[in-house]
C-alpha cells in the first residue's frame, strides 16, 4: 500500500477498509497426467531432423485440462534435464506470470478440443508449434489522449495465441486458439479461452494492402470475425526486398500482424467482453505465393534470388547463402541458422471493456466465445468475466508486450 | 514534493506558535457580537430564524484565496501530488463569543499548464472554537462533501464523497476587519472515480487528501 503525505492526518479521521478478492478464474479438474485421456493436441509433435528431443521427452510438459483430458503446454526450446533441443519455442515461459497460479499451465489446444464437442459441425486443430505465450506484469495502461499523470491502470497478462507462422495454414484459416487473462487495477479481470475468428476464412489481407483470396478454409464453414490476418505475400515482397543496386531492401514489409477482435456475448446479444489485442510476427518463415508448391514461399530464399539488377539487399541475409557449384543458393528454410524464424514477436494490449457490472463472475461460452450462460453445457468453455462495467467512453491504449525479446537460438528453427 | 509539503506542515505549528505569542503581547478584543436588536418578524422561514440568530449572536464571512497541494490516491490512479491555488468562501454565525458556526466551500484549481487538468471542491459545515473568548486562535472542523475532478485525456473522471476538513488560524484584527491566515487539511474517502461520458466507475476506492494555506478577509459583525 502507498502511503502518502496526507496520511497521517487523515489516519486521525478516517480508517480505510481495502478490501481484496481472489479469485479462481479456471478450474482444473482433478485428475493426474497418468490417467487422463489424451486430447487431440497432445502427442503431436515429432523431432526434426536437426532436433534432438525425442517425442516423449516433450510429452512430459503436459498438463490435464478443465475437461479432465491431456494436453501438451509450454516447455522451454532446451530440455533442462538432458539437454536435448526441441527446435520450437512456445515464447515466453508463463510461470513468471502474476497470473500463473490462477490460470495454471496453459493447456494448448483445449479451446479446439471443445470445438469437436461443441456440436457445430466444426473441426479445427493445431499444430504444435504455432502456441505462443506472452505475458507481461504490471503494465500500464491509458486512457486514449492521457497522459497518464493522473490516471493510470496497471495490468497483468498473461496470453497465448496459436499463431503459426510457417505454413500455409493462416491464408487460409481464420479460427485460432487464444487464451486471455488480464487483471486491472480498475477492477478490470477476464480469463477467457476461445477460437478466435480473425478475420474472414479463406483470405488474408497483404502487407502491402489489398485482400487475397488464398483457398478454402477448414473448417469451410468457419464463422468471420472482426480483425484481419496481415500477411506478406509475394509480389509485396519482391517489389520491396529485391532491390535494385543503391537501394536498400525493405525486410520491415517481411511482418504478419494478426489483429483480433474478440467478444463474449450471451445468447440474446449482450456483450460481456470485448477485447481485441494484436499479435505481430517478424521475420516469419513464409509468405504467400500462389505460384510456389504449397502456396508457401520462403523468405530465406529471397537471399539467394536475382531478377535482372533487382536482388535482396541489407543484412539480413547475411549468412543465409552458399555458392554451390559457382551458383548461390540459400539455405533450408528450417536450417536454425536462418534469421527468417518469426522468433521475434510483439502485442498490443488494446481495448478490454467489461459490461458485466451485475453479473455473475463465471460463464460458459461455446468455443467463438458465443451464447453464454451460467451453466456449462456441450463443448462449452468456462469463462471468468469480472463483474464491472468498464466503458469509460474512450479507449485505451496498452502497451506493447515482448518487442522487445527474442526467443531464438537453442536450436530454435523453422518450423516454429 | 513529499519535502515540501513536510515543509509546509512543519511551519504550521511555527506559525500558530508566533500567532499565539502576537495573542499574548498584543491583546485585542475578540469580534464582538452584534447588537441589532431582534425585529418582531413572524416570518416562519428558515431565512427568518437564520436573520434572528444573526441578530442576535453577530454573523461571520471570510473570502479567501490560498495555494495548496493535493492528491488523488485509488487502485487506477497516478500517485503524484501537485500544487495550485484555491480560493474559499466562509458564511456562519456566532453562537457564543467563544462558538461559531456556518458553511464553507473552497475550490482548488490545478488547471495551469501541466499534462492533467485537476479541479477539487468541496462544501461543509463548519464549526469554530476559541480558546476564550479574547482568543484570536482557532480550531475549525468541518464535515460535507468534497469533490475531485481529472481530466487527464479524452474523459473526465470525478468522485465525491463525504469529506472533512480540519482548519486551524489566527484572526488578526484591523480596524473593522480581520485578517485570517490558516491551514487546512480536507480528507475524503471512499469515493466512485467515474467518468463523466459513461458514468463507469474506474476505481471504488478514491482517496482525496489536500493540505492548502490560505489568507482570508473575515468580516465579523
Amino acid at each position: 500500500m502507498r502511503t502518502h503525505w496526507y496520511s497521517a492526518p487523515l489516519l486521525l479521521w478516517f480508517a480505510g477498509v481495502v478490501a481484496c478478492s481472489e479469485s479462481t478464474p479456471t478450474a482444473s479438474n482433478p485428475g493426474t497426467l497418468a490417467t487422463a485421456v489424451p486430447a487431440k493436441a497432445f502427442g503431436i509433435w515429432t523431432p526434426g531432423r536437426t532436433d534432438t528431443c525425442s517425442p516423449e521427452i516433450h510429452n512430459q510438459y503436459a498438463t490435464v485440462g478443465p475437461d479432465g483430458k491431456k494436453y501438451p503446454t509450454w516447455h522451454p526450446p532446451v530440455d533442462p534435464l538432458t539437454g536435448c533441443t526441441f527446435g520450437h519455442e512456445h515464447g515466453r515461459d508463463p510461470h513468471g506470470s502474476a497470473l500463473s497460479a490462477g490460470a495454471g499451465d496453459l493447456p494448448f489446444g483445449y479451446a479446439n478440443e471443445q470445438l469437436d464437442a461443441a456440436g457445430l459441425g466444426m473441426q479445427r486443430h493445431e499444430d504444435h508449434v504455432g502456441h505462443k505465450v506472452e505475458w507481461e506484469n504490471d503494465i500500464r495502461i491509458q486512457v486514449a489522449g492521457g497522459s497518464g499523470v493522473a490516471i493510470e491502470v496497471r495490468c497483468d497478462v498473461l496470453v497465448k495465441l496459436h499463431q503459426g507462422t510457417h505454413s500455409k495454414d493462416a491464408f487460409t484459416n481464420n479460427l485460432h486458439e487464444l487464451i486471455y487473462h488480464i487483471k486491472c487495477s480498475d477492477k478490470t479481470e477476464m480469463h477467457v479461452t476461445l477460437m478466435s475468428a480473425i478475420g474472414r476464412p479463406g483470405e488474408f489481407v497483404s502487407s502491402c494492402g489489398g485482400t487475397i483470396q488464398a483457398g478454402t478454409a477448414t473448417p469451410a464453414n468457419s464463422p468471420s470475425g472482426g480483425g484481419h490476418r496481415r500477411i506478406p505475400d509475394a509480389a509485396c515482397l519482391m517489389s520491396r526486398i529485391l532491390v535494385p543496386s543503391g537501394q536498400r531492401s525493405d525486410f520491415g514489409n517481411l511482418h504478419e500482424s494478426w489483429e483480433t477482435s474478440n467478444e463474449i456475448k450471451t445468447a440474446d446479444g449482450h456483450r460481456l467482453a470485448f477485447f481485441d489485442p494484436y499479435f505481430q510476427v517478424f521475420r516469419p518463415s513464409r509468405f504467400y505465393d500462389a505460384a510456389a508448391t504449397g502456396i508457401v514461399g520462403r523468405p530465406v530464399a529471397l537471399c539467394a534470388l536475382t531478377i535482372s539488377d533487382r536482388r535482396a539487399r541489407g543484412s539480413e541475409c547475411n549468412g543465409m547463402t552458399n555458392t554451390v557449384g559457382g551458383a548461390l543458393v540459400s539455405i533450408d528454410y528450417d536450417d536454425a541458422l536462418s534469421v527468417f524464424n518469426g522468433v521475434g514477436r510483439q502485442i498490443d494490449v488494446n481495448n478490454n471493456i467489461l459490461s458485466n457490472g451485475d453479473g455473475p463472475t463465471v460463464w460458459y461460452s461455446d468455443p467463438f466465445g458465443r451464447n453464454a450462460r451460467t451453466t456449462p453445457f456441450a463443448g462449452s468453455i468456462r469463462q471468468y468475466i469480472s463483474s464491472v462495467n468498464n466503458d469509460y467512453g474512450v479507449g485505451v491504449n496498452g502497451p506493447v508486450l515482448g518487442g522487445n525479446r527474442n526467443y531464438g537460438g537453442s536450436g530454435v528453427r523453422a518450423p516454429n | 514534493m513529499h519535502r515540501r509539503i513536510a515543509r509546509l506542515l512543519s511551519i504550521a505549528p511555527t506559525f500558530l506558535v508566533l500567532g499565539a505569542i502576537t495573542e499574548a503581547t498584543h491583546a485585542q478584543p475578540a469580534p464582538a457580537a452584534g447588537s441589532v436588536p431582534t425585529p418582531a418578524s413572524a416570518e416562519p422561514t428558515m431565512r427568518a430564524a437564520v436573520r434572528r440568530l444573526a441578530d442576535k449572536h453577530g454573523v461571520w464571512a471570510s473570502l479567501g484565496v490560498g495555494r495548496g497541494a493535493a492528491s488523488l490516491d485509488c487502485a487506477a490512479c497516478a500517485t503524484s501530488t501537485t500544487r495550485a491555488y484555491s480560493i474559499e468562501g466562509t458564511l456562519g454565525i456566532r453562537l457564543s463569543p467563544r462558538f461559531l458556526v456556518g458553511a464553507e466551500t473552497f475550490g482548488w484549481l490545478d488547471v495551469m499548464g501541466g499534462e492533467a487538468d485537476r479541479i477539487a471542491k468541496g462544501t461543509y459545515l463548519v464549526a469554530r472554537g476559541y480558546r476564550s473568548a479574547k482568543s484570536k486562535l482557532f480550531v475549525q472542523a468541518g464535515a460535507g462533501i468534497a469533490s475531485f475532478e481529472v481530466n487527464d485525456g479524452e474523459v473526465k473522471f470525478r468522485t465525491r464523497s463525504p469529506s472533512l476538513a480540519l482548519t486551524s488560524g489566527y484572526d488578526w484584527r484591523i480596524d473593522q476587519i480581520t485578517i485570517t491566515p490558516a491551514i487546512t487539511a480536507v480528507g475524503s474517502t471512499g469515493g466512485r472515480l467515474e467518468s463523466d461520458r459513461t458514468g463507469n466507475s474506474i476505481a471504488d476506492d478514491a482517496r482525496l487528501g489536500l493540505l492548502r494555506a490560505t489568507i482570508s478577509l473575515s468580516w465579523f459583525r
